[in-house]
C-alpha cells in the first residue's frame, strides 16, 4: 500500500511540476465567441528556447540581445534578478497590421516581457499586451493603450476576417518568434 | 505512514513555494506629461492593501474632490458585490495604466491622514508622481480675436512631485535640470548621461527617473 501512496504522491508532484514548453508562440482559436467582434483566437503567453548554456550564461545571452538593440538598455529594463531574470518593457511600432479596402492600418503594440534564464533553457513570457489606439488620439496628441488579450480572427459564424487572418496574427507571432531566434 | 505523510507535506510545500512570486509594480514611465485622471468605469486592476495583500479584480474611481480622487471601489468580478477603498486602507492602486499611491495628506507629516496620489513613474529608489496644486498649462495664447488659437504643450503638468528617500522634492519645467541633478547627485552613470541635453529635458521625466533607478546601484 505504502509504495503505491508514494507512487502517486510522486505522480501528482511530476505532473502539477510539469509545464508545456512551447517552443514558439501561436495564436490558436478559442470558443469564445464575442458580438460583432467574432471568435477570439489567444497566443501562447510562454515560449521556451532550449540550449546547453548554464542560469548565468542565458542571462548575460538575454543582456546582450538587449544591449545590441538599445544603447541604454536600462531604459526599456523594468527589473532584473541576476542569472534568474530580465523583465523589459518594449514598443513595437505598427505592430498591429490589419488590410481592408486596399489599406493597411497600423497600430503599435506595448508589451512587457519577462525573460527567465535557468540551466539549459530561457523562457520568455510575453505580459500585458496593449494596443496604442492612435484613431482615438486626444488633443494632446497621446494615444489610447488599450488591453489586447486575444484577436478576433473570425467571424461568428466560423469564416476568417479576411481583413486580420494571416495578417496580423502573422506578424504579431513573426516579431516574438523573431526574438526567439535570436537567443537560439 | 507517518515517513508518507511527512513526503506529502514536503511535496505539498515545494509545490507552494515555487507558485509565490515577489511582484513589483515598478514601470518604465512610458507616459507623456500632461495631467492624467482616474476613470470612473470599471477596468481590470490591483490593490494593495495596507497589510500588503492583494486585491486582483475590477476598481475604478468612486467619489472625487475636484479632480483628486478620494476612494474607490473594487469588485472581484462583473455583478460581484462591490466595496469602497479609502486611502487609509491601502498602500497602491495599480489601474488603468495609472499607479496610485496612498501617502500621508501633508507630505511633511508621515503620520495623519493619507490621500490618494497619482504616479506616472514608480520606482525602487525614485517616484515622479503629480503635485495636486500645479499648474496645467492651457491651450495657446488669446488673440485678438478672443480665439485662443494656437495649442502649445496644452495639458502638460508644470510641476511634479519626487519622492526619494522619505523626502519629497518640488521639480518645476523651469528649473527642471538644476533640480533634478541636486537630487540625482549620488548617481554617477546618471550624471554622465544629464550632459545630453535631447534626453534630460523636463518631457522626458519619467524615463529620466527610470533610468535614474536603474543605474542607481552601478
Amino acid at each position: 500500500m505504502k509504495p503505491v501512496l508514494l507512487f502517486i504522491s510522486l505522480f501528482l508532484f511530476c505532473s502539477l511540476q510539469a509545464q508545456d514548453q512551447d517552443l514558439e508562440f501561436k495564436y490558436v482559436k478559442t470558443d469564445e465567441k464575442k458580438a460583432f467582434a467574432g471568435i477570439k483566437s489567444i497566443m501562447n503567453s510562454s515560449a521556451f528556447v532550449l540550449n546547453n548554456k548554464t542560469a548565468a550564461e542565458n542571462y548575460q545571452m538575454v543582456y546582450d540581445f538587449i544591449a545590441k538593440k538599445y544603447e541604454y538598455p536600462e531604459d526599456i529594463i523594468l527589473s532584473v534578478t541576476p542569472s534568474q531574470e530580465i523583465v523589459i518593457q518594449e514598443l513595437a511600432q505598427g505592430l498591429y497590421e490589419t488590410k481592408s479596402l486596399g489599406f493597411t492600418n497600423n497600430f503599435d503594440i506595448r508589451y512587457n516581457m519577462t525573460f527567465l534564464t535557468l540551466d539549459g533553457s530561457i523562457e520568455c513570457i510575453i505580459g500585458e499586451m496593449r494596443l496604442g489606439n492612435t484613431a482615438a488620439i486626444t488633443q494632446n496628441m497621446e494615444a489610447e493603450w488599450n488591453t489586447l488579450d486575444g484577436l478576433y480572427l473570425h467571424r461568428k459564424n466560423g469564416k476568417p476576417k479576411k481583413t486580420m487572418k494571416g495578417i496580423t496574427d502573422l506578424k504579431i507571432e513573426n516579431y516574438f518568434n523573431s526574438i526567439l531566434a535570436l537567443l537560439r | 505512514m507517518r515517513k508518507l505523510i511527512t513526503i506529502i507535506l514536503f511535496l505539498c510545500l515545494c509545490l507552494t513555494s515555487t507558485a509565490q512570486t515577489d511582484r513589483t509594480f515598478y514601470n518604465t514611465g512610458n507616459s507623456n506629461t500632461t495631467k492624467k485622471y482616474v476613470g470612473a468605469s470599471w477596468q481590470q486592476g490591483t490593490i494593495v492593501l495596507a497589510d500588503g495583500s492583494e486585491l486582483n479584480g475590477q476598481v475604478k474611481g468612486y467619489s472625487y474632490k475636484g479632480n483628486d480622487i478620494n476612494s474607490f471601489r473594487y469588485r472581484p468580478k462583473k455583478g460581484d458585490k462591490a466595496r469602497t477603498i479609502k486611502a487609509d486602507a491601502c498602500k497602491l492602486i495599480s489601474y488603468d495604466g495609472l499607479i496610485i499611491l496612498s501617502l500621508p495628506k501633508n507630505l511633511k507629516k508621515k503620520e495623519g491622514k493619507r490621500k490618494f496620489y497619482v504616479v506616472l513613474y514608480y520606482g525602487e529608489h525614485l517616484t515622479i508622481f503629480q503635485n495636486p496644486k500645479a499648474q496645467v498649462s492651457e491651450s495657446g495664447y488669446a488673440s485678438a480675436s478672443g480665439n485662443s488659437a494656437v495649442a502649445f504643450n496644452q495639458g502638460q503638468m508644470l510641476s511634479f512631485l519626487a519622492f526619494k528617500n522619505g523626502e519629497i522634492s518640488k521639480l518645476t519645467a523651469l528649473r527642471f535640470r538644476k533640480q533634478m541633478k541636486k537630487i540625482t547627485s549620488d548617481n554617477e552613470k546618471f550624471m554622465e548621461r544629464t550632459s545630453n541635453k535631447k534626453w534630460f529635458k523636463y518631457d522626458n521625466i519619467y524615463k529620466i527617473a527610470h533610468y535614474y533607478n536603474q543605474t542607481k546601484n552601478q
